[in-house]
């Protein structure tokens, strides 16, 4: 199996890691993390474990692969630590901030919109500079505003398009406890865009 | 007759609130045929979940679009660099 063995890649000197796999490990850390330092610290991680851990390398994948499969590791292991504090802190905020407030709630018109709650009619101009600043600057804020869950869940799916299963592995999450989240956020956050941006600033 | 039509609709389709249970699930996930198709229906004769649904799906558009713009420029800082690659040198010596 002569053709087997020669396709078997080998580890380059970790002197060099750095400068070929440097971008692209942080780059990776970002989508997940959005944080600067947080994702400088886990590069760092990611490259001082791989020193240590080089018999692990099988040779059946590429350097990169292997070194982002370790970083993987390193990223959910920094959400079990950081969504620890979510929880104890607030354990309850996910699911109390959130009453189903838009709507009827008895009668024969009961899960139709309450009339003061429909959504109002607005359109971002996908092609206005401006306006998609504009956009980015308000949607930052009420991220801030709404429970770090929420937000996190958020940005994860929404911002960074990350895929739905991999949402759920990193934040430890089941597909249907990550529905109910993402319906949340994403309600909370339009509202929240209603109400702050389209309401002020701007007219239609 | 119409508005008669519209009561009889509205007892068959899921209410707004169910839709816009829906309409967020079908952002992630594909839904069996039977609920997509009352989920269309619905969107079809009611404006307000339209636009929920509308704007839900274009704020995901326009976060995305900058995301990927941000992310571009995403690159290891030079202070950072140098510091990794100092201490991976000190410990690949050991």
């Amino acid at each position: 199996m002569d053709i087997h063995s020669s396709k078997q890649s080998q580890l380059s000197n970790p002197h060099d890691w750095v400068d070929k796999h440097g971008d692209a490990l942080y780059g990776y850390a970002f989508r997940y993390l959005s944080d600067r330092s947080v994702s400088e610290d886990l590069v760092q991680e990611t490259l001082l474990a791989a020193l240590k851990g080089q018999a692990s390398f099988s040779g059946s994948s590429s350097e990169r692969t292997w070194l982002i499969g370790i970083l993987k590791n390193k990223i959910v292991d920094h959400y079990r630590k950081t969504g620890k504090e979510v929880k104890l802190t607030n354990p309850e905020q996910v699911s109390s901030s959130f009453g189903d407030t838009d709507y009827i709630s008895t009668g024969s018109d009961a899960g139709s919109w309450l009339p003061h709650r429909k959504p109002k009619a607005w359109a971002v101009d996908s092609n206005d500079p401006v306006e998609q600043q504009q956009f980015w600057a308000y949607l930052h804020n009420c991220l801030e505003n709404i429970d770090t869950k929420l937000a996190k869940v958020y940005t994860l799916r929404d911002i960074q398009e990350i895929e739905y299963q991999e949402v759920c592995n990193v934040l430890a999450v089941t597909p249907t406890n990550l529905r109910v989240m993402l319906y949340r956020a994403r309600k909370l956050l339009r509202r929240c865009l209603e109400t702050n941006w389209i309401g002020s600033e701007r007219t239609f | 007759m119409k508005k008669i039509f519209m009561k009889l609709l509205n007892r068959i389709l899921p209410s707004c609130q169910e839709v816009s249970h829906l309409t967020s699930q079908a952002m992630d996930e594909s839904l069996s045929w039977r609920k997509n198709l009352e989920l269309r229906m619905h969107l079809r004769i009611c404006t307000w979940c339209r636009r929920n649904s509308e704007q839900i799906r274009q704020m995901r558009t326009l976060s995305h679009k900058q995301a990927a713009a941000q992310n571009e420029l995403a690159t290891l800082g030079s202070e950072a660099r140098e510091r990794i690659a100092k201490i991976l040198d000190q410990n690949n010596q050991k």
